[in-house]
């Protein structure tokens, strides 16, 4: 061969194999490094200083109201026509939807108002020792909407005699997921242990359509309007306090009418707010 | 996984012994040819690159030569293959099923089901004998009570003979125990039985034989060779019965009459 | 030589460069940070860089203190120390290669500096190249912290990443194979924290125990394999990196949650009032919003390996005999608890619920199709109980959980309210079912199902609720002729105690 080939087949020869010898670097022989990085860094952003005591209490009561003409609720399952658990299922009364539930005067109910955090200062009253009952019955959740207090046992009972499920998906408590089964008087007791920031569904997956919502926070300062639309809180510090409203239509899947309706609560005195919201507020 | 050669391990079987002693036979009788051949080949090599003067030399052919380069290497294969027909015919033709040759039915150890990308394995309950292939059949028809299961680590007998029915619940594998020189591969929708008598203690690496899928490099087991198979069984199905508070080993659910509270 | 030939050896040294691409494997962003980033970049960028600076990089990986994680830590004493070569003195057996491990020089601010290597036999230690770093006098305490992360991240990438990904989103290369099959489970997304096998109360995470028994036994008839075979510590060092995997993926969504008024509507626009919610959400509240995810996501793993937070049964297994799986079919197909609604009356997995459509919990909205799904949103199905194939694993006890607790993250409700006894007649009947049949006849007796009841059934017996008169008519009229099953010279013999269909 000529000496030139002789070169190129030379040279060739040893890349390939040079090639195959170094291989790829990296990947997964590779030994990453760590650093360290040490946690219980604070994360509050409020410096410190001398908080100053909020004494009186005040009471926030209003009506929240739908302008337009709500649409008629959906039926879901008419009376008889359930496929599955007939004796319990839409047997007495048809199953509506209730996501969104217009009250004489347009008022909406089911709609949460509350207070995020409890404003510093603020004395918080002792949580109540009687559990709240969750119940349900024609495959219905009783109530809709519901405010606890984060550590109060609920109760969920049952009035049908079929087997449900409650599975609740909060957003920073521990989540459950029980079966009920028939009859259910005694009460399956659930605990949100934390503080929740917004309201969040508990549906049953047996009963698909079946959903209610709750919520849990720390202080008592929370609440849902009636089926008319009205609300009333008590007891609140008395000062200016971030009101949130929040209903699971809003938007069209559920978020706040208001992130932050600030209101001044007088000492021992009273204040109102009225809120109107549009249909296209609901995704309507 | 260092085994490479069999002279540096041992094999654990009789069989793969008999194997191994071929594999030198032949390697012996392949090295002399080669030697043989090289050594002239390369003579004549040699011998022709020195020779600048004289003309080549052309040959109408020998018919002796012909002869004698048929005959021999003819003679050499028709003695490899007759001496070699024992040990094939134990490994694989042996017809165990309806004659008394062949491991018994009572040598039934478990089934293996190779799947992507583990063995998973099933031994009948503990105690159980099995008498005919019939009744082999039908355990393996389906799950029985009392069956054990275990994944990737196959205990069998010492110094006993092992039969085993291997599966495969996707795709072809192979069941390739090296130690053992055992090899078979895995069809889907058969049962293919495999039998070994393992006459040396310890623990034998399991590979998988046919690639498989991505994961075939790695589907890797263990096959271990106990005195006592039954106890070793008996253990794992005390364990696979724990209801979380008896202690395993003690009173095995079922065995009661006492009345159900 | 010519230009031709001096092309043609370059072109021969092109193979050098074949395949020898560094493989940098990045962590993954959730799939709504990129729309976070069209409405708000200053939020997705605070998002990215605080995961960035608390969990790393594949290959630059932080060791974060806040969170329950044994990154592998060697406490040891300065002896001496020339520049960055210290003389060290370390307790226990410490690994050889301590490359690039971090190293925590506790003077009195604790100084961050990094191993370059460290050599048994001398004992020292060689740090890396540090701007302005002060001289280490003898006698300072230090600690090592990394090898174990280490050590995980190169066997996660090894054995793992390719069905669960490098972010153990479950999407790595070989996951697309698993797609095909319709309810065949995809690898687990870990990012919610969420794994379905646990031996943990209803609502509690999985215990390092329960993931350690997911790698070794596998996941019966899913693609997991079984990692039998695996060294017990680098067993360890796999589960504790797939949980800071998860960890990282849920203070992702913590945080995305947080950020969550800042996405872009349906439409596509962004949100009212941007410019304020941005300052509050991506800025002013940011960093108490991650230490809060923090705590929270600490909890919930500590929490999960507490021995308090098992499922213990109480009571030992009843007598698996045929008048408890009775009673354990007649709990299961009764409507007080609906099993048979979701699993269905032969235990196939087809229950009638499985016709309805479910609502997504985090939109409200109805999924698309029918079925029951999973917390990714998958289409999932209830265990088929004539398989014998239990993912979580076949001992009464593990049923036993299953029924108690149930299985986190799917409709599987935990039925821990239904009394200690009848939640044993279950799990009896449950395991019978592969053998011996999920029905009962009018007799009290299982079997397969299919019309004739008495099949397998076949041994005189007196039925003490008949007539003397029905008596004859009962057997000859019943067993067909040509019954293969239940020969004697077909059963082996068995020490074992007879299946309970066989006593009389």
């Amino acid at each position: 061969m000529t000496s030139a080939v002789r070169t190129l087949t030379t040279t060739t020869l040893a890349a390939v194999s040079l090639g195959l010898l170094t291989g790829c670097g990296g990947g997964a022989s590779a030994t990453p490094t760590v650093t360290y990085k040490a946690g219980g860094e604070s994360g509050a952003d409020s410096g410190g200083g001398p908080v100053t005591q909020i004494d009186g209490t005040g009471t926030l009561s209003g009506t929240i109201k739908l302008v337009g003409t709500a649409p008629t609720p959906k039926v879901i399952v008419a009376k008889g026509t359930a496929k599955r658990d007939t004796n319990v299922c839409g047997a007495e009364v048809a199953i509506i939807d209730q996501s969104l539930q217009v009250g004489e005067g347009n008022g909406i109910a089911n709609v949460f108002i509350y207070i995020d955090k409890a404003p510093p200062g603020a004395p918080i009253p002792a949580a109540p020792t009687e559990s709240a009952v969750f119940d349900q019955k024609g495959c219905v959740f009783l109530p809709h909407a519901m405010v606890v207090r984060s550590s109060q046992t609920v109760l969920i009972k049952s009035q049908d005699d079929a087997g449900h499920n409650t599975h609740t998906y909060p957003g920073r408590s521990r989540s459950f997921n029980g079966a009920i089964k028939a009859l259910e008087r005694d009460g399956v007791p659930l605990i949100y242990n934390k503080h929740e920031r917004t309201p969040f569904p508990v549906k049953c997956d047996m009963h698909s359509w079946m959903q209610a919502f709750h919520l849990a926070l720390d202080h008592p300062w929370g609440t849902i309007t009636r089926a008319d639309g009205s609300f009333e809180l008590k007891g609140l510090p008395a000062t200016e306090l971030t009101l949130r409203v929040w209903h699971e239509k809003a938007g069209g899947k559920g978020g706040f009418l208001e992130r932050k309706l600030k209101v001044t609560i007088p000492k021992d005195g009273s204040a109102t707010v009225d809120k109107e919201f549009q249909l296209s507020d609901f995704g309507l | 996984m260092d085994w490479a050669f069999p002279g540096n391990r041992e094999a654990a079987t009789p069989l793969g012994q008999r194997i191994d002693d071929l594999f030198f036979l032949i390697t012996g009788i392949v090295t002399v040819t080669f030697i043989g051949t090289m050594g002239a080949l390369s003579y004549v090599l040699w011998k022709g690159s020195k020779n600048e003067d004289e003309k080549g030399w052309y040959s109408h052919g020998s018919h002796n030569l012909e002869v004698i380069w048929t005959i021999v290497p003819a003679g050499v294969l028709l003695f490899i293959a007759l001496y070699q027909l024992d040990v094939w015919a134990i490994y694989r033709v042996r017809d165990h099923e309806n004659r008394d040759v062949g491991p018994r039915p009572s040598h039934l150890v478990a089934e293996v089901t190779a799947r992507q990308f583990e063995w998973r394995i099933r031994y009948p309950a503990p105690g159980t004998k099995f008498t005919t292939y019939k009744q082999i059949k039908a355990w393996l028809a389906k799950p029985h009570a009392g069956d054990v299961y275990a994944v990737n680590k196959l205990f069998v007998h010492l110094n006993r003979e092992t039969l085993i029915y291997l599966k495969s619940a996707d795709v072809q594998h192979a069941f390739f125990v090296p130690d053992l020189r055992v090899k078979q591969d895995a069809m889907p929708g058969q049962s293919i039985d495999i039998w070994f008598t393992v006459n040396k203690s310890g623990k034998f690496n399991l590979t998988c034989a046919e690639l498989c899928g991505w994961g075939h490099y790695k589907m890797r087991g263990e096959v271990e060779a106990v005195e006592d198979l039954e106890a070793r069984l008996k253990e794992l199905k005390d364990l696979q019965d724990y209801d979380g508070v008896t202690p395993p080993g003690t009173v095995p659910a079922g065995a009661s009459e006492e009345a159900t509270p | 030589m010519t230009t031709r030939h001096s092309i043609l050896r370059l072109l021969a040294l092109l193979p050098l460069v074949v395949g020898c691409a560094d493989y940098q494997a990045e962590f993954v962003n959730d799939e709504r940070v990129a729309a976070l980033e069209t409405t708000s970049s200053v939020a997705a960028t605070n998002l990215t860089n605080s995961l960035n600076t608390h969990f790393g990089t594949p290959n630059a990986l932080v060791a974060w203190g806040a969170l329950p994680i044994e990154f592998g830590e060697i406490s040891g004493t300065v002896l001496s120390a020339t520049g960055n070569s210290l003389r060290v003195s370390l307790e226990g057996d410490p690994p050889t290669a301590l490359n690039h491990v971090a190293v925590v020089l506790e003077t009195k601010t604790p100084q961050n500096r990094m191993a370059s290597s460290y050599d048994a036999d001398t004992r020292i230690l060689t740090l890396t190249e540090q701007e302005a770093a002060p001289a280490v006098t003898p006698g300072t305490p230090l600690r090592l912290i990394g090898h174990k992360l280490q050590a995980g991240r190169r066997l996660y990438m090894q054995h793992c990443m390719h069905c669960h990904g490098v972010t153990g989103d479950g999407n790595g290369p070989t996951a697309r194979y698993i797609r095909n099959h319709r309810f065949n489970p995809l690898p687990r997304d870990y990012r919610r924290g969420l794994f379905k096998f646990t031996s943990t109360k209803n609502g509690f995470y999985a215990s390092r125990d329960d993931l350690r028994r997911t790698v070794r036994q596998g996941l019966a008839g899913t693609y997991m394999p079984s990692f039998l075979l695996i060294d017990p510590d680098e067993l360890d060092a796999i589960v504790e990196f797939v949980r800071f995997l998860a960890m990282r993926g849920e203070i992702e969504r913590r945080l995305l949650t947080h950020l969550a008024p800042l996405m872009p509507t349906d439409d596509g626009d962004p949100p009212k009032d941007l410019q304020s919610l941005e300052k509050e959400l991506a800025v002013d509240t940011f960093n108490e919003a991650l230490a809060d995810a923090a705590s929270l996501v600490a909890e919930n793993w500590t929490s999960a390996d507490a021995p308090e937070n098992l499922v213990i049964p109480t009571t030992a297994r009843l007598p698996d005999d045929e008048k408890s799986r009775l009673k354990g079919r007649n709990l299961f197909i009764s409507t007080k608890i609906n099993c048979a609604k979701c699993h269905g009356e032969g235990g196939r997995g087809n229950g009638g619920f499985l016709k309805d459509i479910q609502k997504n919990p985090e939109t409200q909205q109805n999924y698309p199709t029918p079925g029951l799904r999973d917390a990714w949103h998958k289409m999932i199905q209830p265990r088929n109980l004539t398989s014998g194939i239990y993912r979580g694993g076949r001992r009464p006890l593990d049923v036993f959980r299953r029924v108690t607790a149930g299985i986190k993250a799917t409709p599987m409700a935990g039925f821990a309210t239904v009394p200690e006894t009848d939640r044993w007649h279950i799990v009896n009947y449950v395991l019978s079912i592969p053998i011996d049949g999920a029905f009962f006849d009018e007799h009290g007796h299982q079997y397969h199902g299919g019309d004739d009841s008495h099949a397998d059934h076949d041994h005189p017996h007196d039925h003490e609720a008949d007539k003397p008169a029905d008596k004859p008519a009962d057997k000859p009229a019943d067993k067909p002729a040509d019954k293969p099953a239940d020969k004697p010279a077909d059963k082996p013999e068995t020490t074992q105690p007879k299946s309970a269909k066989d006593k009389k």
